[in-house]
């Protein structure tokens, strides 16, 4: 399967809006626990479900924790915030100041876990049709455990879906946490993004 | 706007009311953020009732503010359609709502929320803002309950890993043999231990039974093992009693001492055993070797008393069964005490240990010798044999020891007193067949020592005579049971009575007249003699005064007592003596003290000293049976004596042994030569009457002319007595 290209003005696009967005959650997430938060995205690239979930068995073998909301209007499918176990566990001792394992893991620190996400995500949505003028409509957010390729294919994705993977690295005072996220939509609807950044492009060149 | 019709109303109505019950808070919001529903649940814990929310926004309901987060996914919801969820662990007490305590100590207290934030359209497009809110205030204690137990439960799991640790870690390293084993006996975990005391060579038991390990189980290999052990008494044992005894059996064959405990264990439903075994060999052999100094005499090595007592009873015990008789036999060395007073203790200890060691080779190994103290053994010869067999054996070991030694230059002489006692069924116990051979000892001691004696009834009872008359000796004295008699003395030329001999007799209420002979040695042993002794000064000088005064005899009467070494030996005699005579109102002219030659010579003061002591009250002194001891020439001009009186032995032979009548003629002449009286007593015929006159002897005394009579038949006799001269 041949992807599509993003052009390199596309790509730098969308790593602007993707770090405004986050930028905004991170202000949020400052607020809330208040300590200093900083996320940043300093890579976004476009793969198959195949190689992205590839990619995390091969960074960790061990599980990982993700919130998954799903999207839908100009485009549709579903972001994956995702982290290594050990690391999702660390933000929740950190956020809540508890020991825990992930097993004990209650039903409360596994909400404070979705709202994090919620925020993350939900701001990425808010950047993206804020400024590309576009409609997504977000879900309620799912938090989920598993290894990659459970995380990608659960829920009845697509296995042809691509994938708009953004690294991401969020810093806590004494503390990194290295994550992901990840877009997974139909080739179709990366299309409409596609058209969407093109028309952007276009409007901020005229 | 399509007006609703009325199936859409009835609809709406019950979607209201359900929203109306609901224990969780709804807040509809619409596009111009004014609050358009507010259900009761919210009304109760805001205290907002629905008219003063409606149409409001949530900064006018709550115009003391709300969390900002709140408001920023309303938005979010309004106009970008997003879901947003606010989590009470982030955002707990997003708006103040309140609800009564359960606890009562505080009226409300604020209901922790968990809100999800959801845009909604409606059919027409009208975009509005769900906000529904969970009260998770009890979800929160529970989890903190949870929490709480969880962590309990983690901490009680990590010391259940360090307390198994730390009991796997005893097992490994203790020095004891821990196994566990099933019903069958079969070994099913054992510790390093027990490899190292049984001397396994396989590790981990594979295979092996604890039959194999303990000899007393060894021959219930098909038994139930628990009945077998709880029979043996391994089960029953708790920390508190001492565990049962047993032997264990090393792989190469060799037993060794063990204590065993055994603890039923309930593992998965099967019935397991958990044995611990103690290999004991060391304790054992230092408890043998504390018994061993507990039970033997540090000197010889031979066994001591103690341990004597016990192999005595054990012997008795199993003489009772089998009746095979035993002999015992006490030995006592002759004259031990003057060894030790002069040649030394050094010696004596050598002597003593002489003695053990020849009493260990002289006994065969079953036997058994004992030091029961000071120079006194005994030995146990198990199943004796005939009394002939007996009799050579004890000869032997009396043999043995009549020998001389020579140690640090001293030839010491050894010579011992053995009494023996053979025993059968009939024995009765310990101490009574020790005195046995104590009554046969003594007995050989009075034979002259150096002899051994048999124990035999008549023994006894000549013992218990004499200890008969020892416990009534004690009662006589207060009971008047002495009495004194007279023999008078007469002048051989004139046969005129001159004096008296006093002589005690004991009027036994029992055993009738005793003669002195049988009760004189008790008084000296038991000290006796020194009390009645004084009563006879007394009695006789009282009876003299009298006869004097009544002019029964002449006034140059003379009374005559006898005095016992022990009696002579303190200054308090002379005493006693001039006490006696003022008391009695006598002379001293009219009374004479009788010694002995060895009661003299034996005594530790100076002789000298004595006699000059007794003569300076004035009485007269005379030396008894002269001849038989010292008769040292000298000693009769040195001291200041007065009387002599031949022995009854020289007297008696007179007419039949010509050496008898020459001493006899010698002892007159040397008398007559230092100016000494000299009286022959024993006489008992006219012949020798006669030849005494004939020599010129002054007085005598015997059953010729007189016996002695008590005080009533000597006034009797003195009063109608006529020299036949």
């Amino acid at each position: 399967m041949s992807l599509p290209i993003l052009s390199d003005i596309n790509l730098d696009t969308l790593t602007e809006l993707f770090n405004i967005g986050i930028g905004q959650a991170a202000a949020s997430l400052s607020e809330m626990i208040n300590e200093n938060v900083e996320l940043t995205v300093p890579k976004v690239t476009v793969m198959t479900m195949e190689e992205a979930s590839r990619g995390y068995t091969e960074e960790d073998s061990s599980k990982l924790s993700a919130v998954k909301q799903s999207f839908e209007g100009d485009f549709s499918g579903k972001a994956l915030l995702i982290f290594p176990e050990n690391d999702s566990l660390e933000l929740v001792r950190r956020l809540l100041a508890t020991d825990v394992s992930i097993e004990e893991l209650s039903e409360l620190e596994e909400d404070a876990l979705l709202e994090v996400g919620n925020v993350i995500l939900n701001a990425c949505f808010y950047t993206i049709s804020d400024i590309l003028d576009c409609k997504i409509t977000g879900e309620i957010p799912t938090h989920t455990q598993g290894s990659g390729r459970q995380l990608m294919t659960e829920g009845g994705i697509e296995t042809d879906s691509i994938v708009l993977q953004l690294s991401m690295d969020f810093s806590i005072p004494n503390h990194n946490v290295h994550g992901a996220i990840s877009f997974l939509m139909s080739m179709n609807a990366l299309q409409k993004l596609i058209g969407l950044l093109d028309q952007y492009v276009a409007r901020l060149s005229v | 706007m399509l007006e609703p019709d009325g199936e859409e109303i009835q609809e709406n109505i019950i979607s209201l009311l359900a929203l109306e019950q609901i224990d969780n808070g709804i807040i509809l919001i619409d596009q111009n953020r004014k609050i358009v529903l507010w259900n009761k649940w919210l009304a109760k814990t805001s205290s907002v009732h629905a008219r003063d929310a409606l149409n409001k926004t949530l900064e006018q309901v709550f115009p003391k503010g709300i969390k900002g987060r709140l408001l920023q996914t309303v938005d979010y919801a309004l106009k970008q359609q997003l879901s947003s969820v606010l989590s009470s662990s982030l955002n707990r007490y997003v708006l103040p709502l309140y609800k009564a305590n359960p606890n009562e100590d505080e009226e409300t207290i604020a209901v922790a929320q968990s809100i999800v934030v959801k845009p909604t359209v409606d059919d027409s497009d009208n975009c509005y803002c769900l906000v529904h809110i969970n009260d998770v205030t009890d979800v929160i204690k529970r989890e903190a309950l949870l929490k709480q137990r969880g962590a309990d439960l983690k901490r009680l799991a990590q010391d259940k890993v360090i307390s198994e640790l730390r009991i796997r870690s005893i097992i490994e390293n203790t020095l004891d043999s821990i196994i566990t084993f099933d019903s069958s006996g079969k070994i099913i975990t054992l510790n390093p231990s027990t490899s190292k005391i049984f001397n396994l060579m396989v590790k981990g038991g594979s295979g092996l039974m604890l039959q194999d390990l303990i000899c007393e189980l060894s021959q219930y290999r098909d038994l139930p093992i628990d009945g077998v052990m709880e029979n043996l008494g391994y089960t029953s044992c708790n920390v508190e009693k001492s565990w049962p005894e047993a032997k264990g059996l090393r792989s190469n064959g060799q037993e060794f001492p063990i204590e065993i405990s055994v603890t039923p264990l309930e593992a998965n439903s099967e019935l397991l055993y958990t044995a611990v075994i103690r290999d004991i060999s060391e304790r054992k052999k230092s408890e043998e070797k504390l018994t061993k100094l507990a039970q033997n005499d540090s000197l010889t090595g031979l066994a001591n008393r103690a341990l004597f007592y016990n192999q005595l009873e054990h012997l008795i015990l199993r003489t009772r069964r089998s009746n095979i008789p035993s002999t015992l036999v006490l030995i006592d060395l002759d004259k031990f005490k003057q060894i030790n007073d002069t040649m030394g203790h050094d010696v004596g200890d050598e002597v003593l240990k002489f003695v053990s060691n020849t009493l260990m080779n002289v006994i065969r190994d079953v036997d058994m010798a004992a030091r029961l103290g000071g120079d006194e053994f005994a030995v146990i010869l198990e199943k004796s044999g005939s009394p002939e067999h007996v009799q050579a054996v004890v000869d032997r070991i009396h043999q043995s020891l009549s020998t001389s030694i020579t140690i640090a230059s001293y030839e010491v002489n050894i010579s011992s007193s053995m009494g023996a006692v053979t025993f059968s069924q009939t024995v009765r116990d310990s101490s009574h067949l020790i005195k046995c051979a104590d009554v046969a000892m003594y007995y050989a001691k009075e034979r002259g020592r150096d002899n051994v004696q048999f124990y035999t009834p008549q023994l006894r009872q000549i013992s218990e005579v004499k200890q008969n008359l020892e416990n009534s000796l004690h009662d006589s004295l207060r009971n008047q049971e002495f009495v004194l008699y007279y023999q008078p003395q007469f002048i051989v030329k004139t046969q005129q009575i001159v004096g008296a001999e006093a002589l005690i007799r004991w009027n036994h209420p029992k055993f009738g007249l005793v003669p002195p002979d049988s009760f004189i040695p008790l008084l000296e042993q038991t000290g006796l003699i020194k009390q009645v002794g004084a009563w006879v000064l007394k009695e006789a000088c009282e009876q003299c005064s009298k006869w004097l005064a009544s002019k029964l005899v002449s006034p140059k009467f003379v009374m005559a007592v006898n005095f016992s070494g022990r009696q002579i030996k303190t200054v308090e005699t002379a005493n006693l003596i001039n006490e006696v005579l003022s008391e009695t109102n006598l002379s001293p002219a009219n009374l004479e003290i009788e010694l002995t030659e060895s009661t003299l010579m034996e005594g530790h003061r100076n002789p000298d000293e004595i006699l000059q002591e007794l003569k300076n009250t004035g009485v007269g002194i005379s030396i008894d049976d002269f001849g038989t001891g010292y008769s040292s020439l000298s000693y009769l001009k040195k001291f200041p004596i007065d009387n002599l009186k031949i022995d009854k032995s020289f007297v008696d032979d007179i007419n039949e042994n010509r050496d008898s009548a020459a001493i006899v003629d010698t002892i007159i002449n040397l008398a007559q030569n230092l100016n000494l009286t000299v009286i022959a007593e024993g006489v008992e015929d006219k012949k020798t009457l006669d030849y005494l006159a004939f020599q010129h002897c002054d007085l005598v005394q015997g059953y010729l002319l007189a016996k002695p009579m008590c005080a009533e038949d000597f006034e009797n006799f003195a009063r109608g007595y006529k020299p036949e001269l």
